[in-house]
């Protein structure tokens, strides 16, 4: 009796302590809804438009408002994601199910957010009826585009470029190179000052690719445009092409010291690092590293960016140019004409150049008088305006073995333990 | 009283050395996320001059404050979800006998072998039919389901343990099978609870990709989903990042503090079979 007595007064705490637990969940329930910005909901009587995309909202949010403002009555709900599978995942997951954002990020090609496997699968809308499509420059409209139609707004271009400190080098009493021959001397010149001529954060495997892309530019894809689309077809193909010069090249740099010690497990920070406090004079880099890159120099340290040259003439020199996340609309967008007026929008020349000023590192890929490229573009402007600019070679090639074969093998070009006949011969193993 | 000897100074030397091994990635994270922007250096050079402008930017540009909430709610809600199911469906499964709790039994440990990406695309449009996506609930719902095989194995495997005589006793007391299990099983199961607590809250606190799917628009974010909005097409923001990092893991440390206790006599006899 008196256990039963207890096990009736345990119940009663039990129930009290239930209760409590119920409260908390309900509170709990109640608090669903946190919102954390970005993607707001719209008032009742309002046209949302929502957009998942990965640029800054530092750079897309002056656009939204201004469109929001241009547009009263529309509300949209910005999401902002960051690249990688997880995400792709995500956004073909949510198209399968209907449920994607108007407008979400597409890359070039056949990655799973590319063009090429979106449109095939019916995710996204043809474009080809709206009037900017008619402005987008070459070679970047061959990028957004499956055939005839296109099927991406084109987000902006940046370069691969070499970025120098020039308040070291004038330190050390050197220039920055315009010419092969001025690169390699460059080199063992910096070496004899005790610097490194050139920093890189190889850990990163899109760094891996930066200084060969930059040679390819000039040595095969710039005199040979179709090349790496010939690579698809089998037009063209790795070996008959300048690519094995272009990669002893690379290897030349490599044995006269060009690049500082411990680069194939460098981290990009690092190697900015470098060239902040003029252990290297300068890095082959992105256009979307210059912000990071100049943030970590030294109040009042001066810099400058030059393309990378690969020919003793110095007007054979080619930059390649790579389109950043594009934006494409759904198939089954809910609002998919506000959709295609917001792009309409963002297409306005004065949109567009403040789009890409605020980016940071790139330039429009549709011609805009009314940006205003910042000293570190100025040089890949007058590339762009003399159409002497590639495309990213990769953004064409039918697979991702290729590139992974290249990212390996340059790790290995740099421990020695690989040739560039050998790199070569790997990618065309992974083409097939 | 046991003697201070050579070896138990060499014993100090390697715990420290170990202890400092496994501090050093937090040492650097600190380092970083103290790190005002615009000041160069390499990533373990020490910051002069720590500033919380990392901790302010995550809060106000990463909306961390509201993130942080959900991540909590989630946690919570997900967690007891799968205590009370698995705890209840393992008391069923485990001391009733016959053809169907065995069945089932082997149900839910299918569940443990059956590949997520398999179930996600049916899972997020049976969701979305039910006007569960967008918001927390649908979420909740699915770590209610997933977490299910794994909670009611430990439990299960954990039950099968745990003698029959206090139930016995209970019912001769004129306990029903649900009251029998509330007061007197289910505080038999304490250390396999709090087992199936940490591995669930750690699990759902920390996931990235279904906050990711399931809320992508709705206008709220979890944690780590709120954290990634600081990795760029190319570049990543450490120091915010790092900043972030280091106030996420505050309440999950904060219930690993309070039921440390729990944890580590689960961890020591809550799987036992």
């Amino acid at each position: 009796m008196h256990k039963h007595s207890l096990l009736n007064q345990h119940w009663r705490t039990m129930k009290k302590r239930h209760g409590s637990l119920a409260a908390v969940i309900a509170c709990a329930l109640l608090l669903t809804g946190c919102s954390t910005g970005g993607a707001s909901a719209a008032k009742s009587g309002e046209t949302k438009l929502t957009i998942s995309a990965n640029y800054a909202e530092a750079a897309f949010q002056p656009i939204i408002d201004a469109f929001q403002k241009a547009n009263p009555g529309v509300t949209v709900a910005y999401t902002k994601l960051a690249q990688g599978t997880d995400t792709n995942q995500a956004i073909r997951t949510q198209l399968a199910a209907g449920t994607a954002s108007d407008i979400i990020m597409s890359l070039p090609g056949s990655s799973p957010l590319g063009v090429v496997t979106l449109s095939k699968d019916g995710f996204i809308a043809d474009l080809s009826d709206q009037a900017w499509t008619k402005t987008v420059a070459e070679p970047y409209k061959g990028l957004v585009s499956v055939g005839s139609a296109v099927y991406s707004f084109p987000g902006a271009v940046q370069p691969i470029a070499a970025f120098y400190n020039s308040t070291k080098l004038r330190q050390v009493g050197l220039t920055a190179p315009g010419t092969w021959s001025e690169l390699l001397k460059f080199c063992s010149d910096a070496k004899g000052k005790g610097v490194s001529a050139f920093a890189a954060g190889m850990a990163d495997m899109t760094s891996t690719l930066l200084t060969t892309y930059a040679l390819v530019a000039t040595l095969n894809d710039g005199p040979n445009p179709g090349f790496n689309q010939g690579i698809a077809t089998g037009k063209t193909t790795f070996t008959n092409s300048k690519w094995t010069q272009a990669l002893t090249q690379l290897q030349q740099m490599i044995n006269a010291g060009c690049f500082a010690k411990g680069a194939t497990g460098m981290s990009i920070d690092v190697a900015n690092g470098l060239v902040a406090d003029g252990s290297a004079l300068g890095i082959v880099t992105l256009g979307a590293f210059f912000e990071a890159l100049i943030k970590t120099l030294p109040a009042g340290t001066e810099y400058e960016v030059k393309a990378l040259p690969a020919t003793d003439n110095p007007s054979d020199t080619y930059m390649p140019g790579s389109l950043t996340t594009g934006l494409s609309v759904t198939s089954k967008a809910k609002n998919p004409d506000v959709a295609k007026k917001f792009l309409a929008f963002l297409a306005q020349p004065e949109n567009y150049a403040t789009f890409a000023t605020n980016y940071v590192g790139v330039i429009p890929a549709i011609p805009s008088d009314a940006f205003k490229a910042p000293s570190t573009l100025k040089v890949f402007n007058e590339y762009v305006q003399a159409g002497k600019v590639t495309a990213f070679p990769n953004v064409y090639w039918p697979n991702g073995e290729i590139v992974a074969s290249l990212q390996k093998n340059t790790q290995a070009l740099f421990l020695g333990t690989t040739s560039p006949e050998q790199i070569v011969q790997g990618m065309t193993a992974a083409k097939k | 009283m046991t003697r201070y000897t050579v070896r138990t100074l060499l014993l100090e030397i390697a715990l420290i050395v170990a202890a400092a091994v496994f501090i050093s990635p937090m040492v650097v994270a600190l380092n970083i996320a103290l790190r005002p922007s615009g000041q160069a250096g390499s990533p373990l050079a020490l910051t002069t001059s720590p500033s919380l402008e990392n901790v302010v930017a995550a809060f106000t540009e990463g909306h961390l404050g509201a993130a942080l909430l959900n991540s909590v709610v989630v946690t919570v809600g997900g967690t007891l979800i799968a205590i009370t199911f698995s705890s209840w469906a393992a008391y069923y499964l485990v001391r009733r006998s016959g053809h169907l709790p065995r069945g089932l039994f082997m149900l839910f440990l299918a569940g443990l072998l059956l590949p997520i990406q398999l179930v996600t695309l049916p899972l997020y449009n049976t969701l979305h039919s039910l006007g569960l996506i967008g918001n927390l609930g649908g979420l909740l719902v699915h770590y209610a389901g997933s977490t299910m095989p794994f909670s009611v194995f430990l439990y299960a495997s954990f039950l099968r343990s745990v003698a029959t005589d206090y139930e016995e006793a209970a019912h001769i007391d004129g306990c029903g099978p649900a009251s029998a299990f509330v007061h007197v099983v289910f505080p038999l199961l304490r250390p396999v609870t709090g087992t199936v607590l940490i591995l669930n809250a750690l699990a759902i606190y920390n996931d990235f990709f279904n906050p990711l799917l399931y809320l992508t628009g709705s206008g709220q974010q979890t944690a780590p989903v709120a954290l990634q909005s600081f990795i760029g097409e190319y570049v990543a923001n450490w120091p915010v990042i790092f900043a972030g990092v280091l106030v996420t893991v505050v309440p999950i440390l904060a219930l690993y503090f309070i039921l440390q206790k729990h944890i580590i006599k689960g961890f020591a006899g809550g799987l036992k079979g």
